[in-house]
């Protein structure tokens, strides 16, 4: 580093899928990086073992924080205390292709305003009807084991994912009512058939949207930029059904957060270097929305120059979600990989029609609860 | 200067000269326990990898598979609770069964295709080198990543399988993402990869005396007949070694499922081998000490296959001593 020529950065880099995995083995190990990325799923877990710093009392000191709001910090905080820092911020989204909701008069709906899932689940229907057999209005995603849209539906509903205890946040009502809404839209056509949506990776290049196979595609807000190179047409991006008018207050995003190792033998360096990923305009220059939008608008308004139309839609998206002051929600257990693998596994089955929706909600809130959320 | 043990020769020290000396083959006492001293540090690179990095972790994992242990948390002893957990774990019933399913169609299948195969390179092929090195090949790929993805590519639904059934009139669509028909691609996958058991194979072919297939051919048996009563009950030993390293390695098949299904096991848990679904359980939900019980009982299951093929290969296996 050029500004630091007595600091030397061995960085590694990894696969996102396997994120959990190696931190976790780091973990275990007592080996963790001096600065990492911290898997969500993991966070309690290190927190509560002793693993990372606590930089409360380094904010405003060597690692300023100003622009960093309290809904930001949120997710990194653990009783009070301050572990982790968020430097990417993403959130669900649902993309589109923008010439073919033209040319069929679906409107674009951007915040504040979005669909009610009942007008997604209509004009996925009007696309099908229009442009089928062969190509459908919408990816489903929850048996793919992308559960964002989910939670939005589940905090719509006054529910949560996981509640404050660890445990399913949830009634069997509601995710009844989810895998239902679901079942309708792929028996009309409007929702890709599972074997056509597991036939590549359904996400990035292999998402149905990019196949040209679907009009619209729920996944990662920050994922924008990558869409737009694969795709030929010109996409939007618009909130998940439900998110917009009254329901602003439901909206809910997942950080990229840092953290340091609470082993690290070079503490000044760990807590200077976080500082210069979060706050310095040349290093977030260079990121880009890669990792999703920086966290503070100082930083969002530095790249912004810089950004190609569909990166900058992107960082208005996050602008108004980190303005809207998303309401809390409740940290993922230490077991949430557990559980949501047995829950993908299990509504994997649901979209083959190997089990029926009671069969699915009774084992997601029967064993697989047991076992992974209450202990066996 | 002293005599040449067993195994020795020239003068140079082999391996096999200290393992004799510790089995009290060689001079001692004084000389012995230098050459013996030697020895150690020659296999001192290998007691440290079987020691520190098989034995070690195995008797851990032993004690492991008897706790509930969380990766970084502490392991509590549960006694017998894990493998209690198996009998109703629907999971470790549907990994068991797609392992056994995969392990008894793609092992046979491999096998007769191999020794087709070299039966066939055994008549004399002009550039029989070259042929043996280009079916041997997908036997060094096979196993590997860059195999499982073509794999998918070529069975998904615009691949050229799918492409190439379309154009003689048979719509088959994707393999990969049917949960009636992803184990099939991945049990060709294997038979694919039949190069190592066909050289093994074609090596037991070589061993066959022409004398006793030229006897028999002048009492008139039939080229059918003399493979049956001449060629397979001399080649019975390479069969059965083929048979054990294949069905070991069938049952630890991981990498073409884990690339194909992306780690799930799908589409619907059709490619969910139980080296998979133990990988999940270890590595992905993090329950160490349920993924030890997992790795014990595949360790024990595969030892009992192999007990059972060696008892049964008294009735079927001629050595010619």
């Amino acid at each position: 580093m050029e500004q630091h020529d007595n600091i030397q950065i061995l960085p590694e880099f990894g696969e996102i899928g396997a994120l959990e995995t190696r931190m976790g083995v780091a973990m275990s190990a007592g080996n963790l990086p001096d600065v990492f990325w911290v898997h969500a799923n993991l966070f309690p877990q290190m927190v509560a073992e002793g693993h990372v710093m606590d930089l409360t009392d380094h904010l405003g000191q060597e690692i300023r924080n100003e622009g960093f709001t309290e809904s930001i910090l949120a997710d990194g905080n653990y009783d009070g205390r301050q572990f982790a820092i968020p430097h990417g911020l993403q959130s669900p989204c649902t993309f589109a292709k923008v010439p073919l909701l033209e040319d069929l008069g679906i409107p674009i709906k951007t915040y504040p305003e979005s669909y009610t899932w009942d007008e997604y689940a209509d004009h996925a229907r009007l696309v099908h009807e229009k442009l089928g057999p062969n190509f459908y209005g919408t990816d489903e995603p929850t048996s793919t084991g992308y559960y964002d849209p989910f939670r939005a539906w589940l905090r719509q509903h006054g529910e949560e994912l996981y509640d404050t205890s660890g445990d399913v946040g949830f009634t069997a009502g509601t995710l009844t009512a989810w895998l239902e809404y679901w079942d309708e839209l792929r028996a009309s056509g409007a929702a890709v058939p599972p074997d056509i949506h597991r036939d590549d990776d359904p996400f990035f290049q292999g998402a149905p949207m990019i196949r040209n196979l679907a009009a619209f595609h729920l996944r990662n807000s920050n994922q924008i930029g990558e869409l737009q190179k694969l795709s030929p047409e010109e996409l939007v991006i618009m909130p998940l059904p439900g998110n917009g008018g009254d329901g602003t207050d439901n909206i809910f995003m997942f950080p990229n957060q840092l953290a340091v190792a609470a082993s690290t033998k070079y503490p000044e360096e760990a807590l200077q270097f976080v500082d210069f990923l979060l706050n310095d305009p040349e290093r977030a220059d260079i990121i880009g929305t890669t990792i999703g939008s920086p966290p503070t608008e100082q930083m969002r308004q530095a790249i912004a120059p810089n950004l190609d139309p569909a990166e900058r839609l992107f960082l208005d998206y996050i602008g108004f979600e980190v303005e809207a002051g998303p309401r809390p929600m409740p940290p993922s257990p230490p077991t949430a990989g557990a559980f949501s693998g047995e829950m993908r596994d299990t509504l994997d089955a649901w979209a083959f029609g190997r089990t029926t929706v009671e069969e699915a909600v009774e084992h997601i809130l029967g064993p697989a609860r047991e076992q992974h959320l209450l202990g066996g | 200067m002293q005599q040449p043990g067993p195994g020795e020769q020239d003068g140079g020290i082999h391996v096999s000269v200290p393992v004799a000396a510790l089995r009290g083959g060689g001079p001692k006492p004084h000389p012995g326990g230098r050459r013996s001293a030697v020895a150690y540090i020659f296999l001192l690179p290998w007691l440290v990898g079987v020691v520190g990095i098989t034995a070690l972790p195995m008797l851990a994992s032993l004690y492991l598979s008897f706790t509930s242990y969380r990766l970084g948390g502490t392991p509590v002893w549960v006694g017998l609770g894990n493998y209690q957990r198996m009998l109703a774990d629907p999971n470790f019933q549907a990994s068991a069964l797609v392992t056994v399913k995969y392990v008894f169609i793609s092992v046979p299948l491999q096998l007769a295709f191999a020794l087709a195969i070299a039966v066939m390179l055994n008549r004399g092929v002009r550039g029989l080198a070259l042929y043996r090195s280009v079916y041997y090949l997908p036997s060094l790929l096979g196993g590997s990543v860059a195999v499982a993805v073509l794999w998918r590519q070529l069975f998904a639904s615009n691949g050229l399988i799918p492409e190439l059934a379309g154009r003689v009139g048979i719509h088959m669509g994707s393999w990969i993402s049917d949960p009636d028909r992803a184990l099939t691609t991945l049990i060709i996958l294997n038979v694919w990869t039949f190069g190592s058991p066909m050289v093994i194979f074609l090596a037991g072919l070589r061993q066959i005396p022409a004398e006793l297939l030229e006897a028999a051919a002048v009492d008139g048996a039939s080229r059918w007949r003399r493979f049956w009563a001449v060629t397979m009950p001399l080649l019975t030993p390479v069969l059965f070694f083929n048979l054990i390293l294949q069905l070991i390695g069938a049952f630890q098949a991981f990498t073409q499922a884990y690339i194909v299904s992306s780690g799930s096991g799908g589409p619907a848990g059709s490619t969910l081998f139980y080296t998979l679904y133990l990988f999940q359980v270890g590595f992905q939900s993090f329950e160490m000490g349920y993924a030890s019980a997992l790795a014990w009982i595949l360790f024990v299951v595969i030892a009992i296959f192999t007990g059972i093929n060696f008892i049964a290969a008294r009735h079927w296996v001629h050595y010619e001593s």
